[in-house]
């Protein structure tokens, strides 16, 4: 096992797409951080408010989205290229026991979707900081630590999702894609057009469901009666949407674990 | 090191490409692995490397390979000419397949002049040519230096100077006490290289047994007798019970490789002899007979 991830180092580490992406993951959130941030409120000459005050959570977190498509493109790489190119049958000619062979992927996956996401908030905070923030951001309406563990985890099970969805279809297209087009297209989509018909529908859907993690359920709000509206739904908020994505997650790991092992290399 | 396969089997759905395949590589010699296009080769050299799913086993000294370790020091194998990242350099892509036997890296620097490759080290080999990518893919075979070399095909796209130095490299490799089992088209060059022979048709075994006793199962080996009685040695030929052909005006082409036979049979009938010599059927000949038939993918013929 120790041979095998030292081998899955090794080869992310020696292709350049890896440094692309990394590179990308300090550019791309920096340029995001920059656009979407404003730490005061933007007044017109009249005096007329006419930009918001952009707090830390947003204008730190925006750019995880962009950070967690260049994770699937890292993740879906790890096992699409080696089908591609044919590498997987040399490595699996050199460790012959398939299991290891795939946690170490799902390792390397996860430990390298984590690093991409805290580059990311490093390089949003620092742009923050530059735009006039106060660093030590005021603490009373700055992210806690909850939202960057909450943050760095959604890349990785981004990640993680590209990563076995790529290893079902042994295509590194299908892992970047679906979960784009899924998460931020097609998801909004089934969920308008199913409506209240069938509101379980839209409550299961994986990728919004993942989006949901950092809410908090109305019933913790302050002022909130589910009295006062009897038509009142809310789709699974916080823990709960993690776990819906979750189940998602070990259905797409359990597909790719049974591809990984039984079908020909 | 012995490597016994055992029952190997694959089918892709109603199509048996391999059926219930066995025989056994012994080390100190290069053993060829001959067969028409779709005789089922490089899916039995996968499924002994465990890369296919089918039927039965291969045993390397007695196990399989999951229980050996490291593997790499047990078998190097080179399947196909381009598997590689077309982005990773050669030095990185031979740096990434040493680490399960923790190959050091002077060894990969010394792999890579040995296959000619140093002065492209630090290149990317999308752009190599199929000769260079063959190198390559020899180079991450024998990295680990295996007890057991599979390599399918690794003469194409190689130039005759290349072919001569694999053909050395290879029976030098073998004479070491190594296995070493190649599957090449190029059955001249076969013949030069391999000491025993596995033959498969139609994902069956035709042969396993050393290259002069499957050439001598041609019918094409035969004795060519020129006399001054060509009517009277092909009676006392005939009554030996030997088949006989006529060639040319004064010649025999007799189905035997005994020329001591032929040369007293004319002795006895009073015949002289202008020439007695033994034909051998080349290993393409004898490859040819023995697999008609069994082509998979036969062409239509000329018109």
């Amino acid at each position: 096992m120790a041979h095998s991830l030292t081998y899955e180092r090794v080869r992310i580490t020696t292709v350049r797409s890896t440094w692309i992406s990394l590179a990308l993951a300090v550019l791309l959130p920096m340029a995001l951080a920059a656009l979407a941030s404003s730490p005061n409120p933007v007044y017109d000459e009249q005096g007329n408010q006419i930009g918001e005050q952009i707090d830390w959570t947003q204008g730190i977190g925006a750019p995880l989205v962009i950070t967690a498509v260049i994770a699937s493109v890292i993740a879906a790489q790890a096992i699409g290229q080696e089908y591609r190119f044919g590498v997987i049958r040399l490595t699996l000619t050199a460790f012959p026991r398939r299991i290891d062979v795939l946690l170490s992927k799902i390792l390397v996956v996860a430990a390298a979707s984590a690093v991409l996401a805290l580059v990311s908030l490093a390089s949003a905070w620092a742009v923050l900081a530059l735009r006039g923030y106060p660093t030590p951001p005021d603490y009373a309406v700055a992210p806690d630590a909850g939202f960057y563990i909450r943050g760095v985890l959604s890349v990785v099970l981004w990640g993680l999702s590209a990563f076995a969805l790529a290893g079902i279809t042994r295509q590194t297209a299908v892992g970047i894609a679906v979960p784009i087009i899924s998460g931020l297209i097609v998801e909004q989509i089934v969920a308008a057009l199913v409506g209240s018909r069938a509101q379980w529908l839209a409550d299961i859907l994986p990728w919004s469901a993942l989006a949901r993690w950092g809410q908090t359920p109305a019933a913790a709000q302050p002022g909130f009666d589910p009295a006062m509206d009897p038509t009142f739904h809310e789709p699974p908020v916080g823990w709960g949407g993690v776990g819906v994505f979750a189940v998602w997650l070990a259905v797409f790991m359990a597909l790719q674990i049974w591809s990984f092992l039984r079908r020909d290399a | 090191m012995d490597v016994e396969a055992i029952g190997l089997g694959k089918s892709y759905g109603d199509v048996r490409a391999v059926d219930d395949l066995a025989f056994t590589l012994r080390p100190g010699m290069v053993t060829g692995f001959l067969g028409p296009n779709g005789a089922g080769k490089s899916t039995t050299m996968r499924l002994m490397l465990g890369l296919d799913r089918g039927d039965g086993r291969t045993l390397w000294d007695g196990r399989t390979l999951v229980e050996q370790a490291p593997v790499t020091k047990v078998v190097g194998a080179h399947l196909d000419a381009r598997f590689f990242h077309p982005s990773r350099t050669a030095r990185n892509h031979l740096r990434m397949l040493a680490t399960e036997a923790k190959v050091p890296q002077q060894r990969v620097d010394e792999v890579l002049t040995l296959v000619g490759l140093d002065s492209v080290a630090g290149k990317r080999p999308g752009g190599f040519s199929l000769g260079m990518a063959q190198r390559l893919g020899l180079a991450g075979a024998i990295l680990a230096e295996p007890q057991v070399l599979l390599l399918d095909e690794p003469a194409n796209g190689l130039d005759p100077q290349s072919i001569q130095w694999l053909r050395d490299f290879l029976r030098h490799y073998a004479q070491q006490g190594n296995v070493v089992f190649v599957s090449s088209h190029l059955l001249s060059e076969m013949q030069l290289m391999a000491e025993h022979l596995v033959v498969i048709a139609k994902g069956r075994l035709v042969a396993d047994e050393t290259l002069e006793a499957f050439v001598a199962r041609s019918t094409r080996n035969d004795v060519l007798v020129r006399t001054t009685d060509v009517a009277a040695l092909e009676t006392a030929l005939v009554s030996q019970g030997l088949a006989v052909v006529r060639e040319g005006d004064d010649g025999l082409a007799v189905a035997t490789s005994d020329t001591d036979l032929v040369g007293d049979t004319a002795f006895r009938a009073g015949v002289g002899v202008r020439e007695l010599s033994r034909r051998s059927a080349s290993l393409e000949e004898a490859f040819l007979e023995l697999t008609s038939g069994d082509q998979q993918y036969a062409t239509g013929g000329g018109q």
